[in-house]
């Protein structure tokens, strides 16, 4: 008799394990690729975000194909859009109040002035413009430190202002502007002075300056020795004084 | 034979009259749609439909009841308007300004008229507004304003300035930058919703004082015996000079430079300037 009411449990389970199983494996499984046209992705985002789009019908035509989820927020509505665009060189940016579609080449003309301390508020897919004043560097120095962006962002060409004009997305602008901000911090110059306690400081600053690092200054004043440059250089030089001066 | 024949051609002229006259009205309806429920210079836009630039016209000369000239064989085309399906509430001036700017058209009062001018010329009579008024008028419209700038060079402002301006019909232009330094301004025109970014950015970038002064007075060391000193740290290289000038009569230094370079010599002379055992 308990043999028999074994095998009716077993035969009960079996099916919902069935369907258990079955359940896991749809979840797994990769969600079928969709084919997307940009007007669908524009009436996706118009529709979330409650914008009004104006462009020329006929020449914003094509369609690409996605894989993975369909979007369900207005930030990943707005991705979507950003990236279909993308494929066609296209950039989506509100100008005027109205939603417009430009070409790559002209978003920085139309994007939207975002000041560098809201970058991490705005949707990270959105094109928009950000200024970083300069203190130790030049817009030149910045442009022959920054890796290539491969045209997905970029600075704004101004190398005679004292700051650098960043546009692309908002995610990109912002790691470009921290990488600018870390360049300009470690440009910095700094000055020591030390008090030397058993040597002249005339009799070593002449040998400290032959060891200073190009564009690192030595100088004595009554028996206080002043470094100025990078800080590496200064703190490196205020290292070998001390070794001298014991 | 003949009467009969006249009668049937007047039915066909009838029925044809009939049917323009019944097919007229079924197209404005359709094209009602998107700009349906117009009240004052509001326009309520639902879903999306072509829109061509001569009903909007129409539409904002009803809504404004402004004066406007144009030839209607320039000013032809379609524009596709995309409106949330919940609706959105857009002022029809703002609507026609974005749609003429498609075109590279934009509307220019001229006295008491409005016009219609190739966006390339509209610097040429653009409405001149302070930063104040900038700041109140409607994106689309065509502006000159003057920026007033306090530590960038003119010449050197244009040059960052005029890559965020409009393709079409954008301006910047110095003025005072060589013959009469002091003015140092750009005169900038484009829609006033552009200018309103390009003025926020310039003046974010103008805001970094160039050069700054500072006068110290020592009360310790002779500046004379430091100022040597001062002057070698004020010239690293990678980093603008500070001039550092003594005066000796009053024991006071005068430092010009960089901000940052002249508060890092500021600390030295704190640093220097103490009483010597």
């Amino acid at each position: 008799m308990r043999a028999i009411t074994r095998m009716l449990a077993a035969a009960c389970l079996l099916p919902v394990l069935a369907l258990a199983e079955a359940g896991v494996a749809q979840h797994n499984a990769p969600e079928p690729d969709r084919t997307v046209s940009l007007q669908q992705a524009l009436s996706a985002h118009i529709d979330a975000a409650g914008a009004v789009g104006i462009y020329f019908k006929n020449s914003f035509q094509g369609e690409v194909t996605l894989s993975g989820t369909a979007p369900t927020t207005t930030d990943e509505k707005e991705a979507e859009l950003e990236m279909v665009c993308k494929q066609f060189g296209l950039v989506p940016v509100e100008s005027g109040g109205f939603l417009q579609v430009v070409p790559r080449a002209e978003a920085s003309t139309v994007a939207s002035f975002v000041p560098v301390a809201d970058l991490p508020t705005v949707p990270p897919s959105r094109y928009v413009v950000s200024v970083l004043p300069l203190r130790n560097v030049t817009w030149m120095d910045v442009v022959q430190a920054l890796p290539p962006s491969g045209g997905s962002s970029g600075l704004i060409h101004a190398p005679t202002v004292p700051g650098v004009l960043v546009h692309g997305r908002a995610q990109q602008v912002l790691r470009v502007v921290r990488t600018i901000a870390a360049i300009d911090e470690a440009a910095a110059v700094v000055s020591k002075v030390i008090r030397c306690k058993h040597l002249a400081a005339a009799d070593i600053v002449e040998a400290l300056r032959q060891s200073a690092g190009e564009g690192c200054t030595v100088a004595a004043v009554g028996n206080q020795v002043v470094i100025s440059g990078l800080v590496r250089d200064v703190d490196a030089l205020a290292a070998r004084l001390a070794e001298l001066d014991r | 034979m003949k009467a009969i024949r006249n009668l049937t051609v007047g039915l066909a002229v009838v029925g044809l009259l009939g049917l323009i006259s019944s097919a007229q009205p079924a197209s404005e309806d359709q094209e009602e749609a998107p700009l349906a429920k117009a009240g004052g210079e509001t326009v309520t836009l639902e879903g999306g439909q072509n829109v061509s630039l001569g009903e909007l016209l129409q539409k904002w000369v009803e809504a404004t009841g402004e004066k406007l000239i144009y030839d209607p064989r320039k000013v032809q085309g379609d524009i596709f308007l995309h409106a949330p399906k919940a609706g959105a509430q857009m002022s029809i001036s703002d609507l026609l300004n974005v749609a003429l700017g498609q075109y590279r058209l934009c509307l220019i009062k001229t006295g008491e008229f409005y016009e219609i001018l190739p966006t390339a010329e509209a610097s040429t009579s653009a409405r001149r507004v302070t930063l104040e008024e900038l700041a109140k008028a409607p994106a689309g419209e065509f502006v000159c304003v003057l920026v007033p700038l306090v530590n960038c060079e003119g010449n050197a402002m244009r040059g960052a300035t005029q890559n965020l301006m409009s393709r079409q019909g954008g301006m910047c232009t110095p003025i005072g930058s060589g013959f009469r330094p002091s003015a140092n301004t750009l005169l900038l025109c484009d829609t006033a919703g552009n200018l309103k970014r390009v003025v926020a950015m310039i003046q974010e970038l103008d805001a970094t004082p160039v050069s700054t002064t500072v006068v110290l007075r020592l009360s310790h060391a002779r500046v004379e015996d430091i100022q040597p000193a001062l002057a070698s740290a004020g010239e690293v290289a990678g980093e603008l000079s500070v001039r550092v000038l003594a005066v000796p009569a009053s024991n006071q230094l005068i430092m010009t430079g960089p901000p940052g370079s002249v508060e890092r010599l500021r600390h030295v002379v704190v640093a220097l300037d103490v009483k010597t055992e």
